[in-house]
């Protein structure tokens, strides 16, 4: 489906709320930004293991 | 007859309410009607002729400021039967100020819009009058916002007053997902808003709370409502989501660009950390919240359960999985 949009920023954050059940195929800057933000989510959700207090 | 028995503080306090509001309309009562019997007005008024006379007799002393003669109110008695010969003024208009006649017209343009209000010709014509007596109000820019949802709402009301059981088409916004109930209806009601249909879901065999909005559609059953008896309506003074203990908790580094959610969603606790937002709060379910934050991005990140930690990652990780390969050519695809 198309959209049109203003804010890249914007609509990337609402297309990464429906996760894998929404795929951006164009335009390219708006995939990177999608792609970029999926990376950061992950990123941010890491299991840290915590350090072990001696 | 048998002097009263003894009354408790409350008791008397309502009392001289119901007093008050009989006097007062006791005055313009017996204006219209000079001459007439004290037993027929008793009647009419549905108060025993004891207590007319009782009140009659505290009337004779009411009246404006300096209480002298020409300030009471007086009444002339002809055997059974009383005139009121000088009103002290009690028939003057009421002459309302810009601001009470505002709050007036504010307060009736609600009452109107509030979906099932079955008086909706008498407001209609109170607000009429007020709005031509005061003239300059009847542009005043005061919106009443209703609710979009108003038929809907009117038909479920009408509905629920007839007594049938209702099957309902319902959006689940925690699970995303539709689901077809059967429930039996226990009211329709307001709260910040929003119309709320509070039924016993028989699928959940529990109350719930139904936004109206949310139902997509209703089926008025021929079979009578019979929710089980020991339920409870819920007590809405504090919104109709009350977290309760036994909901899991939801840990959250929240950055300035969503901290709305901790003004929208009732937190347990917000504590700033340096440029971030350490915020705590209950959820029904930790679907929904996935959905709500992974849609937050990377403005928010979840401290706990782990459980959600680990949802949140996978579910970017698989989004982020689809791009791995290079995108399909614009035209060529589905």
């Amino acid at each position: 489906m198309t959209i049109p949009y203003s804010d890249v920023e914007r609509l990337a954050g609402t297309l990464v709320g429906y996760g894998a059940d929404v795929r951006v195929e164009a335009p390219p800057e708006l995939r990177e930004v999608v792609i970029q933000q999926l990376k950061e989510v992950v990123a941010r959700h890491e299991r840290v293991i915590p350090a072990v207090a001696s | 007859m048998n002097p009263p028995p003894q009354r408790a503080g409350a008791t008397s306090q309502r009392n001289s309410a119901d007093r008050l509001g009989r006097l007062l309309n006791l005055v313009p009562y017996l204006l219209s009607r000079p001459g007439i019997r004290v037993a027929e007005a008793a009647a009419d008024l549905n108060v025993t002729e004891r207590q007319l006379r009782e009140d009659l007799e505290l009337l004779w002393v009411c009246g404006l400021p300096g209480y002298g003669p020409g300030d009471l109110i007086d009444m002339a008695f002809d055997g059974d039967r009383v005139t009121i010969t000088y009103d002290a003024g009690i028939d003057r208009p009421l002459k309302l100020n810009p601001d009470e006649a505002l709050a007036l017209v504010v307060a009736l343009r609600m009452l109107a819009e509030t979906p099932g209000t079955g008086t909706r010709d008498a407001i209609e014509r109170a607000l009429a009058k007020i709005e031509n007596a005061t003239g300059d109000l009847a542009g005043a820019p005061v919106a009443v916002r209703l609710p979009a949802d108003a038929e809907r709402l009117d038909a479920i009301r009408a509905a629920v007053e007839r007594g049938h059981a209702l099957h309902l088409t319902y959006y689940t916004a925690a699970r995303d997902e539709t689901t077809e109930r059967v429930v039996d209806p226990l009211r329709v009601l307001m709260v910040g808003g929003k119309g709320y249909l509070e039924a016993w879901c028989r699928r959940a065999e529990a109350t719930r709370m139904f936004r109206v909005d949310r139902i997509d559609a209703f089926r008025e059953l021929d079979e009578p409502a019979a929710p089980p008896d020991s339920v409870s309506l819920h007590d809405v003074s504090d919104g109709v989501f009350q977290p309760g203990k036994d909901l899991p908790l939801v840990m959250l580094r929240v950055g300035r660009g969503s901290r709305w959610i901790t003004e929208y969603y009732p937190c347990e606790e917000v504590r700033r950390d340096g440029d971030e937002w350490l915020v705590t709060m209950r959820v029904t379910d930790l679907g929904w919240a996935q959905r709500l934050l992974l849609g937050l991005g990377p403005d928010v990140t979840v401290v706990g359960p782990i459980e959600l930690v680990d949802r949140i990652r996978a579910q970017a990780a698989t989004a982020l999985d689809q791009y791995a390969a290079p995108p399909e050519p614009v035209g060529g695809g589905r």
